[in-house]
């Protein structure tokens, strides 16, 4: 607590010095961090990166009131953050794409191979909770569009969790406490000597999701803020993003799906899926 | 006369300047809780207190708690009265031990017990026994594992209260070991056992880091009002999480007085 | 019948080996030693709290050694009492009856003749909290004492307590002990407490046994001048024997030029000519000389001039500092009241001592 007052206090203690604040959903971290840093070699000015689970730092955003730009792990809380005002629609920009996948602990132990082997007997499995992580409310599209009713039974008795941010969906593969997840195909290269993704197949993929970018309402520097966009939208910012595997363009993505795949979007949760109804059903 | 005058001022000084830190705190805490209420607005605020799942995650974490306490004072009592009483090899060791938990961060706690289930043994037990990592039984363990430290150390330091005399007294009147302790020391030790036993439960029901990472946070399965909490703060719904923040507070504060206002009474008066 | 066969203590600085203490059924013994001379790991030892490297006791009939303090039959009353405070007085008495499972009515009779001869009928109900000193000190007495326990453990039973009080208590175990006869090891460091409450007394300096006896041998016949000075042996003289008088049957020694004279039989030790010894008398038995008036034999042949040093009142008696004419030997008198009314002293006076022949020791 007081180094949270001591923060705001010499946040607020310096208004001249033009930095740039950035409120990042952690999914991205170590791509980000990189493209900050030269950014700022390059240009001289100075940014500053606040991280936390996408929906954590909106919260930040909006209680502070302050931030210049606004990047989250996904579009679900851009279209949050747009609902309530935060940030400029207009500037809204796609900064990569991602491809919904089954992720498994390296070495595929439990033989997972397609969408219909997550329904096998004593298998875990685990999925972003889908009302606060993206990558959850994907995951349930795609069991809702593709496996039959029993199947959905039998699936839904293998969840036994709901991860509460992007990075944890990842991490519960990494520390080995379910055998697979429903998250995104780049999570192998997050961890590649622990997580191993199994592709789903181009008409399983529902919808490609993307990481957005948009300045924040209660920035005090929208010049500043949008020349950090256009960096991430140039050669050299790609460069780097793609040095992490991340896909750049949605030719790129649209391999991986067919080609009338939707990028982006909204999907309509089904009440079952809501947490509350969730406990019923495993009765 | 000037002098018991100006004796007089230091003293009320004193005294003033000692309530004044102890009302401070108050203020602060008060403080605090009061922006929430003034923060939250009508609708979300009732939306989010009669949801069933708020009612279902107050249950869980009292229960969990409550578990974790009992738990923790089964095996913490015992352990207590031997650091207390006995001399033995290692014994220094043992008690620096116990304050692992505290320097370890909650989130390191539960990351600690998540890989120890992905040891051989660790595997055996959930195979063989129960489940721990995403279920129920972990929201116990760990907040056990967080609390243990703590609770042993402090039901320790109130057994050292009671001079281990008259237990030899006992003893030489005819008493076993057990029953010395069970007449005599336990009911000596009692409220410095009671208090310790509180601090151990609040402690238990506020755990967030260990029982989010090795239990999870499945709305409805797991989710003890901290977790809620924070879930709530991660989907930026503000509302939902002044409202659990208050009601975790209220219940907390109203289950802690009411324990001691019934576990003063046993005196001897 | 209490015994105590090679007892070996090794703990921390301690060590006490091969002690042998015998207390006779009924005898209220006390364990002598200055403190941290190991007296309380002996007395723990006893009582099964401390575990001995050797040793064996019996406690009645029964070896003991291998059981747990509560299958011995004991009672212990430490310096402290550790009265419960969470019982009643009343609770505490009953105590040891209700932990060994004895039955209530069986004792009852004997628990309310405790009462009354403490005179505590009126405190059953309160708490200790709520006593006195010496109204602590009777509670403890009497909850030892109830469950009729075959060896009674005091440790400095009259440690810490108003001189007046002291002597009311010393009363009081002086009345139990003749009623009750119950057998008691006392552990003290106090020799006067020893004195008046000891049938026999178990010397215990550096955790070795100096001496051990009943009450008069020990304190009239030291072993050694260790033991007389511990038991504040004031008037302590190292001497030479001069010679043997064959005919008279008497010793003569010399101190400091200054010549004593006690009967063969007296020495207990063999000494002989020439030989350095260490002679003492206690300060009751040397006598002031009243003109006048007839001397017994056994005060006739140790008669010395001297002059009066120091007169000091200690209330129930006096002690009067004389210092012998030939040699300057210093003798401490101790004087009742009654006596010293008629002997008219000041100081500066010159007068005559005279010593209790049987009362003189030598030790070699």
């Amino acid at each position: 607590m007081p180094i949270f007052l001591i923060l705001v206090i010499a946040q607020n203690g310096l208004p001249s010095s033009k930095r740039i604040l950035i409120f990042a959903g952690a999914a991205s971290k170590p791509a980000t961090e990189e493209v900050v840093r030269i950014f700022q070699e390059k240009t001289g000015l100075a940014v500053d990166l606040i991280f936390g689970g996408s929906g954590f730092v909106l919260a930040q955003m909006k209680l502070t009131k302050k931030g210049d730009l606004y990047f989250p792990g996904s579009s679900d809380f851009m279209e949050l953050a747009k609902k309530e005002g935060l940030v400029f629609p207009e500037s809204e920009k796609v900064i990569v794409y991602l491809i919904p996948a089954i992720n498994v602990q390296r070495g595929n132990p439990k033989g997972i191979y397609s969408l219909k082997d997550l329904t096998k007997d004593g298998i875990r499995v685990a999925i972003g909770n889908p009302e606060m992580v993206c990558v959850g409310t994907y995951a349930v599209e795609i069991i809702e569009k593709n496996l039959t009713p029993s199947e959905k039974t039998k699936f839904k008795k293998n969840l036994v969790n709901y991860t509460e941010s992007c990075e944890k969906t990842a991490n519960v593969i990494s520390l080995k406490a379910v055998d697979a997840v429903l998250g995104w195909e780049v999570f192998h290269y997050w961890d590649p000597e622990r997580i191993e993704t199994i592709l789903l197949k181009p008409e399983e993929v529902k919808r490609i999701g993307y990481i957005p970018i948009a300045i924040s309402k209660s920035t005090k520097d929208k010049a500043g803020a949008q020349k950090i966009i256009d960096f991430l939208l140039s050669p050299s910012g790609k460069a780097i993003f793609q040095k992490y595997h991340y896909l750049m363009d949605p030719q790129e993505a649209l391999r991986f799906t067919k080609p009338d795949t939707p990028i982006g979007g909204e999907y309509f949760l089904p009440p079952e899926w809501r947490t509350k109804e969730l406990k019923e059903m495993k009765k | 006369m000037e002098d018991e005058r100006i004796e007089g001022d230091e003293k009320m000084n004193f005294r003033y300047t000692m309530m004044g830190a102890a009302g401070s705190l108050f203020v602060f805490y008060l403080g605090l809780l009061f922006s929430l209420l003034c923060f939250a607005s009508g609708k979300g605020f009732l939306d989010a207190l009669f949801h069933p799942h708020t009612l279902f995650s107050i249950q869980l974490s009292l229960i969990a708690a409550t578990s974790a306490t009992f738990f923790a004072v089964v095996i913490g009592l015992p352990a207590a009265y031997a650091l207390s009483r006995f001399e033995f090899v290692g014994k220094r060791i043992i008690d620096t031990f116990l304050e692992i938990p505290m320097i370890m961060s909650p989130i390191a706690l539960g990351a600690s017990l998540l890989i120890f289930f992905n040891t051989p043994l660790g595997e055996v037990i959930q195979r063989r026994g129960i489940f721990f990592v995403f279920e129920v039984p972990g929201i116990v363990l760990a907040q056990f594992a967080t609390i243990a430290g703590l609770s042993t150390r402090l039901m320790k330091a109130s057994l050292d209260e009671i001079s281990p005399r008259y237990e030899t007294v006992a003893r030489s009147l005819g008493s076993s070991s057990w029953q010395a302790f069970y007449k005599i020391t336990l009911p000596l030790a009692w409220r410095g056992l009671i208090a310790s036993i509180i601090l151990s439960w609040a402690k238990a029901l506020g755990e967030f880091g260990a029982t989010v990472t090795l239990a999870g946070a499945m709305p409805g399965k797991t989710e003890t009002m901290p977790v809620a909490i924070f879930t709530a703060l991660a989907s930026a719904n503000i509302d939902k999480t002044i409202v659990l923040i208050l009601i975790l507070v209220v219940f907390g504060l109203v289950t802690l007085y009411g324990v001691r206002l019934t576990g003063g009474r046993r005196l001897y008066d | 019948m209490i015994r105590i066969e090679g007892l070996t203590i090794l703990f921390e600085s301690f060590r006490i080996t091969d002690l042998h203490i015998e207390i006779e059924e009924g005898e209220f013994h006390f364990l002598l030693g200055p403190t941290g001379s190991g007296k309380t790991l002996i007395l723990e030892s006893v009582m099964g709290l401390h575990k001995p490297k050797n040793g064996k006791i019996w406690i009645g009939e029964r070896e003991v050694q291998d059981l747990p303090p509560e299958r011995r039959n004991i009672s212990y009353v430490p310096q402290d009492l550790a009265l419960f405070p969470h019982l009643r007085v009343k609770e505490n008495i009953l105590y040891g009856i209700k932990a060994r499972n004895l039955d209530l009515k069986t004792y009852e009779g004997y628990v309310q003749t405790l009462i009354q001869v403490m005179k505590v009928d009126h405190l059953l109900e309160r708490y200790p909290a709520n006593l006195s000193g010496g109204e602590k000190k009777r509670v403890a007495l009497l909850r030892a004492l109830a469950p009729k326990p075959k060896l009674l453990l005091f440790d400095e039973p009259l440690s810490g307590l108003d001189p007046s009080i002291k002597v009311e208590i010393q009363q009081l175990l002086k009345i139990l002990h003749s009623s009750f006869h119950t057998t008691t090891l006392c552990v003290t460091h106090d020799f006067e407490e020893a004195y008046v409450l000891g049938d026999g007394i178990t010397i215990c300096i550096d955790g070795r046994i100096e001496q051990a006896g009943k009450r008069d041998d020990v304190f009239l016949r030291p072993k050694s001048r260790k033991v007389a000075q511990f038991l504040g042996a004031k008037n302590l003289y190292r001497a030479r024997v001069l010679k043997k008088e064959e005919s008279l049957q008497r010793w003569v020694l010399g101190v400091n030029g200054l010549q004593f004279s006690m009967p063969l039989s007296l020495c207990r030790d063999p000494i002989e000519v020439g030989k350095e010894v260490d002679l003492f008398i206690r300060p009751e038995e040397v006598m002031i000389i009243r003109e006048g008036k007839p001397l017994k034999d056994s005060l006739k042949r140790n008669i010395f001039e001297g002059e009066i040093l120091d007169i000091i009142d200690r209330g129930r008696y006096h002690m009067v500092y004389v210092q012998t004419m030939q040699g300057k030997i210093p003798f401490e008198i101790s004087i009742p009241n009654y006596a010293f009314r008629n002997l008219n002293l000041s100081i500066g006076k010159t007068i005559k001592v005279a010593l209790r022949e049987e009362s003189l020791w030598v030790m070699s």
